[in-house]
């Protein structure tokens, strides 16, 4: 019984930890804004790239094909790693000098991946949509511009949101990878903590903490995808 | 061998690229032992993984709820929070709580070493994957199957190991794929508890040499590799298991 009180006593790990949870939760904003900014520029390269996959010229769409295995392929904390080293801290654009911090590092490299899931995604959302579609588009002399955008994309949208919603989970969570080339995201906060305070009994907690965040942000996103999944897939199948 | 070490010493000399794992016989040698390392840890992650996932998976179709309600909670648990914070919790929180990953006050070794926690870390977060996919697979079985089965005399776990599970398997192949797939990538995080995987041995060595665009183009590389022979099997063990008339 004293055991269990002293967990909450005024000497307890959590009662350490309280003052704490404002930079954590500034950590965990860090990872959030990243993994949206990441997902967002992925979301129109991916497009771009995906929209090349689906080209009628060979000579496009074997390129388009194999930068989407390669970035669908590498694995992420590589892919961050190579950006983090290899993009200038800055570059000058004719007088002026645009630096770019760690984090925004970050989101180039997670934006890489989400490119090449996205292109596939794409590819497969357009896939879906029966080929009656595109010819009852051409027969209705709608252009390919308009095709795609007024006929296929509305239809393919239902099949791309729930693995774009997934998707989003997956980097929302990768987004903790920045921690080990030193981005001030969650983690990388709670080890400071850790250091701060040296007390081993905090370990437990503070990662129970983390890990708790991440619970709460992903999990009813991916419960909404799941749920949009069986919803629509109901209306599609008849 | 040779000939390719001397020409990847001539291309630094002459342009400046420094390649050095080709040609360095010690780097060389460290490098090959990080690749080996990886692979290791994702056949043990893989293998692991399964395991877990086909345990989890029969413990989620049992009838007594609360025993379902863990497995599920765990499930969901490990699929949405971030692996690498599932290993730091693990290896620094469970580590050091119950003395696993330090040296004793004596002397003695750890319990684990890094590399088990990495395992552990691997099988715990891609057994979760592999349980949600197995049930998708089951919960794929027609219904008429299911029933059929019955018809035949067959028992629950009659019906699910000799009829159910062959077909669940293997619709559930290319999404196991996939996961595996995951595994392989997810083993570079082993980078982050020192384990000398290929990322962290080119670490070590682009920190000696300043050779950071080569090693890390090497590295990509490796693990490109690696993938594809991973896929390669992949789709060979789906060829090997193809029924007639099933799927496609």
């Amino acid at each position: 019984m004293t055991a269990l009180l002293d967990m909450f006593g005024p000497h307890s790990a959590w009662a350490v930890l309280i003052p704490w949870f404002p930079l954590i939760l500034k950590g965990f904003w860090l990872n959030i804004l990243i993994s949206v900014l990441a997902m967002a520029i992925g979301i129109v390269t991916g497009a771009a790239l995906g929209a090349l996959q689906m080209s009628k010229v060979r000579l496009i769409v074997l390129p388009a094909r194999v930068l989407t295995l390669f970035l669908r392929n590498s694995p992420w904390l590589v892919i961050v790693f190579y950006v983090m080293y290899l993009m200038p801290f800055e570059i000058r654009v004719g007088s002026q000098w645009i630096s770019f911090p760690d984090w925004v590092k970050a989101v180039v490299a997670f934006s890489l991946p989400v490119t090449g899931y996205i292109s596939e995604i794409v590819r497969g959302g357009m896939r879906a949509v029966p080929t009656t579609q595109w010819e009852a588009a051409e027969a209705l002399a709608f252009g390919p511009a308009r095709t795609v955008f007024s006929i296929i994309l509305p239809q393919a949208f239902k099949q791309m949101l729930p693995p774009t919603m997934n998707l989003y989970c997956s980097v929302a969570m990768a987004t903790s990878l920045a921690n080990i080339v030193g981005v001030q995201e969650v983690i990388t906060i709670t080890q400071t903590i850790l250091t701060t305070e040296t007390r081993p009994g905090l370990i437990l907690p503070a990662y129970g903490i983390t890990l708790a965040l991440f619970f709460v942000y992903v999990f009813p996103i991916s419960l909404l995808s799941r749920q949009l999944e069986r919803v629509w897939s109901k209306g599609l199948q008849r | 061998m040779d000939l390719l070490a001397q020409s990847f010493e001539a291309l630094y000399h002459r342009t400046g690229w420094n390649f050095s794992v080709f040609y360095n016989a010690w780097e060389a040698r460290k490098y090959a032992d990080g690749i080996y390392v990886a692979i290791e840890l994702a056949l043990w992650g893989l293998f692991g993984a399964m395991l877990l996932g086909t345990l989890c998976c029969f413990l989620r179709l049992v009838r007594f709820a609360p025993l379902r309600w863990l497995v599920t909670a765990y499930v969901e648990f490990f699929r949405n929070t971030p692996g690498l914070a599932q290993l730091y919790f693990l290896f620094f929180g469970i580590g050091s709580y119950f003395r696993l990953s330090s040296y004793g006050p004596n002397g003695e070794g750890p319990v684990l070493s890094p590399m088990q926690f990495v395992i552990i870390a691997l099988s715990l977060q891609y057994g979760a994957f592999v349980a949600e996919i197995l049930r998708a697979g089951i919960e794929g079985v027609p219904k008429t199957t299911k029933e059929a089965a019955e018809a035949l005399g067959y028992g629950r776990w009659g019906a699910l190991y000799h009829v159910i599970m062959p077909l669940a398997f293997r619709a559930s192949l290319p999404a196991l794929g996939n996961n595996m797939a995951q595994i392989v990538k997810s083993t570079a995080m082993a980078y982050a508890i020192a384990v000398p995987e290929a990322l962290y041995v080119a670490h070590e060595i682009w920190t000696e040499h300043f050779n950071v665009i080569e090693m890390m183009n090497v590295v990509l590389i490796t693990y490109l590799a690696i993938m594809w022979v991973f896929t390669l099997i992949v789709r060979q063990i789906e060829r090997w298991l193809y029924v007639p008339g099933m799927g496609r």
